[in-house]
């Protein structure tokens, strides 16, 4: 035995895998996040635009009914709403006003796609909600991929730090276009500490770096994660009603050449999932809602629309034919609540809130 | 499949698995399955390419050394050198020959002549012109045939070295591959060791610096002046440890083989010559011209300095065409072949008093190296351009667009800065290089930080291997 540890430790090999372990060792212990998160674990998110919210608010009271919506970048008032402006804290209100002891949990991601939407429908369940709210919208059929998968608590990484979630997935097209390399770099992520850390190194180093710094530093752009308190100071005083010309060239630009291949492979990926999650909602006896997202009808681009509508009507007969609720709010909202899109002012929350507040009660009961 | 992949890693493990634990023979066919598995990977089809390329040049070598006749010889030579150089022509050239062919065609208002649909096999240029050397060397009586196909496919096809050189000579390669070499553990360690280093080059170094470069060289009619120098500083120095650094990755995968393929670079910026540039950068392409192209023109004529003259120019502009098939590189070629050509005639010129001269004016010798290397980058806005206009606004922004300096750029500005540093003091870092060799616990230290770099300074989404294009 002695004589096998003189041996590796005469070689710089032996040493090698020594300083490995050891940093793997610190890595699993040390760094935020870079332990494999278990089903039952509260994310905290470190950025105010990406990531788990706060969202669990303590133990249900007996008497009080709890609401859990999972929304996306509205539902966090991207760019545009203070946290005690959003849909959800004005639901809360009215609630309140009405005298209905309800307690709203906003689950809603920047960027939700959905996969994270069945990833977070497994701790929903855990909570046992007495009515669940799913809000569609862009991104589960938009073409941007997360480009800052790398530094943040995001679909894939969540997915690969939940093992238990695999088999879900395994049959899914978010799995199947990818190379030998991609798969090489999950299996990575989920098996190592010292891999996973870099997340956090990004995360922390970006914290701290000016956002248009971190195309240079990081290789890929942030440039959708503004501070909140940026964001609300970036905001033209008065309501930008056509939204700014830059965004509408954006999305011009963008949203016409919106590759209705990637739509379909996340329509595709929607019908893979939406089976499982209505079985494993109705097995576990919560109530839910599926609720298409409003958007700023007047400005969004007429290509836009057809692929969102030939999405909507696909989604809408898959949850019509099952027993769930659906509802169509795409137009519901007038183009002056809007700060751009699809991202809707504090005025246009409130409008938000009262829209949802009979859906809700009728769902409650 | 590029060196910068899992992909690699998990093939390069498994084909030196099979090359230790397979008797020899076995081994080889294992290495030569891996070289056309890492070859076809992205499209199978190439393989084919690959295989006639070899079947050719095998066919040839034997029919010229079994020939008697000369002009029987000749005649085998020339089918070959026809067959390999066509083969080029038509991935690399055709398209480039017939967008000039039509611009000729458009003054004389004709019909444009339509483009061929073909995809660039990669490495083309560098396995067509090695196993060129193959049989040119057999023509020329230094080599004998190689019998064993399979000795002489796996010298044209050999992965470490297969799509981006370096250029091996049958002469140096084929022996290594057709004889067991014995791997000693200091292979390992020095094989490892230069792989890490390769992947921390071009992953962590040459990537990053890509971000700003590509940026810049896009659009470069907004950017400052200063920010244009910096970007052309950067691309220098993006592939330099682009191509230096895939060049460790293959000498040190060589090398775990216990095979030693020839360095490509030695400090190549570090220079006070245009001449001496072409020695110290991608070393056995510039060999490769030297021996079969510029000396059968027939090289440095001193009676004939007109003739020298041409030659020089015939030799840099097929460099710079060897590069890919634009303007842009037949301009690059034009300027070394321009600056090396008066080089050689000052050298002339001066004769026998240059060791004099050179003593008496020692110091002038880091302006010349800064001379050198400003040189370089200048020639480098013609490699890095899309086309000759970029290269223009680049030239011209530098001296007009004002010096103004983004702060999102100062990475990429003190990534140059340090490389310059670097070079300075190129000996003290040789020789911290060389303490690192002696413990173990030292070189496994080393090794680890490497590991780190890469863990933590890889760019997510890496570049194609800039040499992999040509």
């Amino acid at each position: 035995m002695a004589r096998a540890v003189r041996r590796i430790l005469q070689s710089p090999f032996g040493w090698l895998i020594l300083i490995i372990l050891i940093l793997e060792a610190f890595a699993a212990i040390k760094v935020p996040y870079a332990r494999q998160p278990k089903a039952s674990t509260v994310y905290r998110n470190p950025t105010p635009h990406r990531g788990w919210p706060e969202y669990i608010k303590g133990q249900k009271g007996p008497h009080r009914k709890l609401v859990i919506i999972i929304s996306n970048s509205q539902g966090i008032g991207w760019e545009s709403a203070r946290p005690e402006s959003l849909y959800t804290a004005e639901l809360e209100k009215e609630f309140a006003l009405l005298n209905i002891p309800v307690e709203i949990e906003n689950w809603s991601n920047g960027g939700i796609t959905t996969p994270d939407i069945e990833l977070l429908s497994f701790k929903a369940i855990q909570r046992k909600p007495d009515l669940l709210l799913f809000i569609l919208g862009y991104n589960n059929f938009d073409f941007p991929p997360q480009l800052y998968l790398d530094y943040s608590p995001s679909d894939i990484n969540l997915l690969a730090g939940e093992p238990s979630f695999w088999p879900y997935l395994k049959d899914t097209t978010f799995f199947k276009n990818t190379t030998f390399d991609d798969i090489m770099r999950r299996f990575l992520l989920i098996h190592s500490a010292l891999a996973r850390s870099r997340i956090a190194l990004y995360d922390a180093l970006a914290e701290h770096i000016p956002l248009e710094y971190h195309k240079y530093i990081f290789g890929h752009s942030r440039e959708p994660l503004i501070r909140l308190d940026e964001a609300l100071e970036r905001r033209p005083r008065s309501r930008p009603l056509p939204p700014p010309k830059h965004i509408l060239e954006l999305a011009n630009l963008a949203l016409p050449a919106l590759p209705v291949e990637n739509m379909r492979q996340r329509l595709e990926t929607f019908n893979i999932f939406y089976p499982m999650l209505n079985k494993r909602l109705s097995k576990n006896h919560i109530p839910f809602i599926w609720v298409w997202m409003p958007v700023a009808s007047e400005v969004f681009p007429r290509e836009s629309k057809r692929v969102m509508r030939v999405f909507e009507i696909e989604t809408g007969k898959l949850i019509h034919n099952s027993t769930a609720k659906y509802i169509d709010l795409t137009y519901a909202l007038p183009g002056k609540y809007f700060y751009m899109l699809n991202h809707l002012d504090e005025d246009g929350h409130k409008a938000l809130s009262k829209i949802l507040l009979p859906i809700i009660k009728d769902g409650l009961q | 499949m590029g060196f910068n992949s899992y992909s690699y890693i998990i093939l390069l493990l498994i084909a030196l698995l099979l090359h230790h634990a397979l008797p020899w023979r076995h081994g080889r066919w294992a290495l030569l399955i891996a070289s056309y598995i890492f070859y076809g990977a992205a499209k199978p089809w190439y393989c084919f390419l690959l295989l006639f390329t070899t079947l050719v040049n095998y066919l040839a070598a034997i029919g010229i050394h079994k020939n008697k006749e000369q002009y029987l010889k000749k005649l085998m030579l020339f089918l070959c050198v026809f067959a390999n150089i066509g083969i080029l022509i038509i991935f690399k050239y055709s398209n480039f020959i017939i967008v000039n062919i039509n611009a000729v065609l458009s003054v004389a208002h004709r019909e444009p002549l339509g483009f061929f649909n073909i995809i660039l096999p990669v490495g083309i240029s560098f396995y067509t012109f090695q196993s060129l050397s193959y049989t040119i060397d057999v023509y020329r009586n230094k080599l004998s045939p190689i019998k064993d196909f399979m000795h002489l496919a796996l010298y044209v096809a050999y992965f470490p070295q297969l799509v981006a050189g370096p250029i091996e000579r049958a002469g140096h390669l084929l022996p290594q591959l057709s004889a067991k070499q014995r791997v000693t553990i200091q292979d390992i360690e020095e094989g490892f060791q230069r792989v890490l280093i390769g992947l921390v080059k071009k992953l962590v170094l040459a990537d990053r610096l890509a971000l700003m470069v590509n940026d810049v060289y896009t659009k470069p009619a907004g950017e400052s002046g200063l920010v244009l120098a910096v970007a052309t500083f950067a691309f220098a120095f993006q592939i330099y440890l682009d191509f230096s650094g895939y060049t460790d990755i293959a000498l040190g995968s060589a090398r775990l083989m216990g095979v030693h393929l020839s360095p490509n670079f030695n400090w190549p910026y570090l220079i006070k010559n245009p001449v001496e540039f072409w020695s110290r950068w991608h070393m056995t392409l510039t060999s490769w011209f030297r021996d079969y192209v510029y000396r059968p023109l027939g090289g440095t004529m001193r009676s004939r300095p007109w003739r020298t003259f041409l030659n020089q120019m015939v030799l840099m502009v097929l460099i710079g065409l060897w590069h890919g098939a634009s303007w842009n590189f037949v301009v690059f070629g034009l300027i070394n072949g321009i600056y090396i050509a008066l080089y050689h005639r000052w050298r002339l010129a001066v004769g026998r008093n240059y060791p004099r001269l050179s003593k008496k004016y020692k110091w002038l010798g880091p302006f010349l190296l800064i001379a050198g290397f400003l040189h370089i980058n200048f020639i480098m806005i013609f490699f890095r351009s899309a086309n000759l206009g970029v290269a223009w606004q680049v030239i011209s922004g530098i001296f007009r667009n004002g010096w103004i300096w983004p702060a999102k750029y100062s990475l990429q500005l003190y990534i140059v800065l340090a490389l310059i540093f670097v070079h300075i003091f190129k000996e003290k870092f040789a020789a911290l290089f060389k303490k690192i060799k002696s413990p173990a616990v030292v070189r496994a230290a080393f090794w680890a930080f490497l590991i780190l770099c890469i863990v933590y300074g890889a760019v997510e989404y890496t570049e194609k291997f800039i040499y992999f294009q040509f």
